[in-house]
């Protein structure tokens, strides 16, 4: 699993260092126990600022995304559930419903984007009546 | 001794060192060209391709002429006083004009990139998160097996004392004559021991250095170069603890040699296989893997080359590489980064740390020779 960041975006490294990691539990290429590289190793090989790979590392430790085993270092947590999952989504959902209205978006367009980026992380939804394992 | 195996082995020595010289342009990591970013599909641009060519030719050359004369003086001179000489000055021939030769062709790569406009749009960084399904390097652990040896030399030492003459022979030229001694005493072992922590010092300090490099992936390539560069790392930690142990297996053998069980000859043929195998192997490994193994891995970008590859680079640090061989990189948190020009790695001048290691270094280096002084 590889982490691309990209210096000449405006975001800031540490936040895409975190959206990518993010990104990698949420299709499985980082399951919860699997352990991740020291800041020192990480920081090393993409050559940024260690602060910064600290930074990206706190964030998903106060998110609970990551726990700290001590020596060896971080791992990916098990997932809060979903009571945790609504509530986080609730916060941002808000914000994006309203920007995007905000903007001249139809509710249509909304629930396709919503769809596809669903597809994408869950894998297509089967037609109804179908049974189907995960 | 047979006559013509040491001056073979230096014109081997100062043959392998020119070829691999010669070579380099085409051992270098995907997407640099004499330590200039480019892009992918320049690797087949034909301008490129005749600069790799000058060089080449060029420095094979001149790798010829230095064996031919290396060889000659060797085998004119059976004691190798001479010869020991012109191996020194042509080993440095042959590192500093391809060099000079690599930078001449550098600043012309830089002028064709400049023309050519090639640009990083982005400043990408790329890293591996899981590593576990990559081939993994030889543990440091492994350097433990000095001490074993280490042991060696102290017991043969000690039981084969009482039958060493009073005053041994301890130096000899290439003829196989003598011309240095001590007298029999604890220096008869310190003196191979001293050797033998340092170069199991400096081997584990360079196994250690690949180990916690900076990791050499092509943000273009990156699952098929972080899969190169492991295999890479694999191979030359390996060479790195077998030259190591071989070396010292050599030294741990010279009691042997003091009380006459085994002749100087046959210690020298030993050492002389061993650094052989050692400038072979090291060349094999070059040629097989390439730096950063690039050539172990056929990279996405060379397939295409010419065809539909991309002209648009991901990143570009030309500008932290000074004269393409120095890097100096505040920003980056890595000590040991992976060679630009060069099979192997190199330090972040940057960093107070490679500074640190090279003092170290250094200083280990004097401490050897105080210890050899005061031994003899």
């Amino acid at each position: 699993m590889f982490i691309q960041l990209d210096q000449s975006s405006d975001m800031p490294l540490y936040q895409q260092l975190r959206n990518q990691i993010v990104a990698a539990i949420a299709t499985g290429e980082l399951a919860p126990g699997d352990g991740l590289p020291s800041v020192r190793t990480l920081g090393r090989d993409l050559g940024i600022n260690l602060h910064t790979v600290n930074k990206a590392y706190a964030l998903l430790r106060d998110e609970g995304y990551l726990v700290m085993r001590g020596r060896a270092g971080a791992s990916v947590a098990t997932p809060p559930g979903e009571d945790a999952a609504l509530k986080r989504l609730s916060d941002g959902l808000a914000l994006l419903v309203a920007e995007f209205k905000a903007a001249g978006g139809a509710r249509q367009a909304f629930e396709e984007a919503v769809r596809m980026e669903l597809d994408t992380a869950y894998g297509a939804a089967a037609p109804k009546g179908d049974k189907h394992d995960e | 001794m047979n006559n013509l195996l040491i001056p073979s082995f230096m014109v081997l020595i100062v043959a392998a060192t020119g070829i691999l010289m010669a070579a380099m342009p085409w051992l270098e990591a995907h997407g640099q060209c004499f330590s200039v970013t480019v892009p992918g599909a320049a690797a087949s641009d034909e301008r490129l391709v005749a600069l790799k060519r000058r060089y080449a030719v060029t420095t094979l050359a001149l790798t010829a002429l230095c064996s031919v004369v290396v060889g000659v003086v060797f085998a004119a001179d059976a004691t190798g006083t001479a010869g020991i000489a012109v191996l020194v000055a042509a080993s440095l021939v042959l590192v500093i004009v391809p060099f000079i030769l690599m930078q001449v062709a550098r600043g012309r790569v830089q002028a064709i990139k400049a023309t050519e406009g090639w640009r990083a749009e982005h400043r990408l960084h790329v890293a591996a998160l899981g590593e576990a399904d990559l081939p993994q390097a030889v543990p440091l652990a492994w350097e433990l097996l000095h001490l074993p040896l280490f042991l060696l030399v102290l017991v043969l030492g000690f039981v084969l004392m009482p039958s060493m003459p009073d005053r041994i022979a301890i130096h000899f030229d290439l003829a196989g004559t003598p011309n240095g001694w001590i007298d029999k005493g604890p220096a008869v072992i310190a003196l191979p021991l001293a050797i033998m922590v340092f170069l199991a010092i400096t081997m584990a300090a360079c196994h250690l250095a690949v180990l916690r490099s900076k990791r050499g992936i092509a943000s273009d390539a990156p699952a098929t170069s972080a899969y190169g560069y492991a295999l890479f790392v694999r191979a030359q930690s390996m060479m790195l603890v077998v030259l190591g142990l071989a070396l010292n297996l050599v030294l741990a053998l010279m009691p042997l040699t003091f009380a006459g069980i085994l002749s100087p000859n046959a210690s020298f043929t030993a050492a002389m296989v061993v650094a052989a195998g050692a400038v072979v192997g090291c060349a094999w490994l070059a040629y097989a893997y390439g730096q950063n193994g690039s050539r172990a891995v056929k990279l996405l970008s060379e397939r295409e080359a010419g065809a539909t590859g991309s002209e648009s680079l991901n990143f570009d640090d030309d500008h932290f590489w000074h004269l393409g061989v120095f890097y100096a990189n505040a920003d980056d948190p890595a000590v040991v980064v992976p060679k630009r020009f060069g099979i192997g790695w190199g330090l972040n001048w940057a960093r107070p740390a490679s500074w640190l290691v090279t003092l170290g270094l250094i200083a280990l280096c004097a401490a050897l020779c105080l210890a050899v002084f005061l031994l003899l």
